[in-house]
Formats: structure tokens, sequence, C-alpha cells
């Protein structure tokens, strides 16, 4: 995608996308909603310095990945990290007497599984979002998070292994 | 194949999106390892679920918000066009009341704080005022070496 989008194309394009990424970050409609605009603003005040050095698309998502960031560090509640869970004691409870076939087969689990993506790590978060919402590439989410193609996989891996774990332990909470 | 090798595999797999196979190697360790078959049905139900996790759309207010940020920055444009004439002003302004403040302290020197404070503030506003022709010189003589 080249640079010679206006920033109404910007918008009609990327929008929806940015939104949806937001949404899943920070687990709530407000914020998503002020860091969509946030970011947009930014996109407003750079596009005329914007020299296509990156691609428009890897621009905006940088800007998307680092307003996300600042809206996680502001919000108190996503100090406490999947980290302090104890989660050796979640598998083995997972193991003992959960069945992942019943704990997954809801369909309207989906947007309870949506929301704990808000729960791990940014960069972990951010894998997870872009990989399976936005269905961008590894190369894409690298060059996104600038962050190596390796350092992708690791964080998807963790964050697919922090989700499964957390889902069957939120499935017991619930029963 | 152990089942840490068997958990880094599937994690493998599952990063191509389209199709996930698994190796007959996995295959048979899975179907020897209870805790693994069980690591791999919760792991492609997890796989699953995310990609089928809802797309939702923004409201239509902030559709318009986001369309109307060209015009509201425009204006906040204008208004920060004033921002060199503020600064030259309280450039200037600062020594005067400074000059003020001193006067009303120390009343017997209250001339000689005055002038020298005013040549100050004056000579802060003329190199301010200078500063993009001294920049400019500068960078045409370091461009030159």
């Amino acid at each position: 995608m080249g640079s010679s989008l206006s920033f109404e194309q910007c918008v009609d394009e990327f929008a929806e996308r940015v939104y949806n990424h937001a949404y899943r970050m920070l687990g709530s409609q407000e914020d998503a909603e002020d860091a969509t605009q946030e970011v947009f603003i930014r996109v407003y005040r750079g596009l005329m310095n914007f020299r296509g050095e990156a691609q428009l698309s890897t621009w905006i998502w940088r800007i998307s990945v680092n307003v996300c960031l600042s809206y996680r560090a502001r919000r108190k509640e996503y100090t406490v990290r999947l980290e302090d869970h104890n989660l050796e004691e979640t598998l083995a409870d997972v193991s003992e007497d959960s069945n992942p076939e019943s704990a997954f087969s809801k369909k309207e689990e989906s947007e309870r599984l949506a929301s704990l993506i808000a729960e791990l790590n940014h960069i972990e978060a951010a894998a997870v979002s872009m990989f399976y919402l936005q269905e961008m590439s590894y190369e894409e989410i690298s060059a996104a998070l600038s962050i190596l193609a390796g350092s992708v996989a690791t964080a998807l891996h963790r964050g697919r292994e922090k989700l499964r774990r957390l889902f069957l332990q939120n499935e017991r909470i619930r029963l | 194949m152990n089942c840490e090798q068997f958990r880094i595999n599937l994690n493998s797999t599952l990063d191509v999106r389209s199709s996930i196979l698994l190796t007959e190697e996995m295959k048979q360790h899975s179907e020897t390892c209870v805790d693994c078959r069980q690591y791999e049905t919760s792991m492609l139900l997890l796989h699953g679920e995310l990609f089928r996790i809802p797309r939702l759309q923004p409201s239509n207010a902030l559709l318009h918000q986001l369309n109307s940020i060209p015009s509201e920055q425009s204006v906040r444009i204008h208004l920060l066009s004033w921002k060199p004439e503020l600064q030259q002003a309280a450039i200037f302004a600062v020594p005067v009341f400074i000059a003020v403040l001193c006067r009303w302290l120390f009343d017997d020197v209250g001339m000689f704080v005055d002038l020298g404070v005013v040549t100050i503030g004056l000579s802060l506003l003329i190199l301010h005022l200078m500063r993009p022709l001294i920049l400019g010189k500068y960078s045409e003589i370091t461009a030159r070496q």
C-alpha cells in the first residue's frame, strides 16, 4: 500500500481494524474508542510528513501498538499479569478433571475468550490479536511490533498457551 | 518424541493458518499419551475459537469523530500559530516582571536592577528573533566543512 492515501481513505481502510485491535487489547469499548481516536489524530498529524520509508499499514499499526501500550500502562488492572498466577496449579487442576472439549464447545464462549486476550501481556496480546483477528502474516506482525519474526512466534505460542490455561480456569470458576 | 517436543511441534503447526497436519510421530505420541491428547484437543479448539472471535463494528459516533479530525485539528493548528508571538511576549515579560519585583523588594537599587534586567530581556528577545538566522549560518558552515 502506498503512502498516497488521504486521511479519509485511511479512516475507511483502517478504522474498523484499529478499533477491533484496540478493543481486544484493552478489553473495553470506551477505551477502544478513545484509543482509536488517538491513533487517527496521530495519523492525521503524521500523514503529511510520512515519507513512505515503511508501508503505510505498518506505520498505522505501529501507532496503534504504541497507543494501546500507553493505555494499558495507564490502567492499573493490567499490572496484574498472568505471571502472577500459579500456572502449575492451574494446569494440574485442568488435567485432573476438566473436559477441554466441553469447555470450548459452546459458541458463545468466543466473546469470553476474546475478553481474555486483554489479560495477556502487551506483546502476546498484540501478537494474538494481529494473527487471529487481523489475520496478519508473521512479517507484518514483526514490522508492526518492531520485533524479530522469531519473537513473534514465541509471543504467539506463549499467548496461546496462557489463553488455553486462562480459558479452562475461567470455565472451572464459572461452573 | 517426548511431551515437550510434541507441544512445541503442535504450536508450530498451528502457526500455519490453512491446514493443521500432524506428523506420524506426533500422531503416535498423541495416541499413547493422555495428557498430550487432551492438550492437543484443547489447543485445536482454542485455535478454532480464536478465528471465530466476532469482529466488531465501530459505532457511527466514533466514525463521525474520526472523520471530523481534520477540521478539529486545523482549528487547533490555527490557534497554535500564535505560539511564536506568545513565546516572544513571555521572554520579554519575565525580565520585566523580575524588574518590578526587585524594585518593590529593594528600593535603593531599583533603577540599576531595572536597567540591567530590561537589557537582559531585550538581549534575549533579540537573540530569540535572530535564532533562525544564527542557526541557518551555523548549518551552512557545518555543511561546508
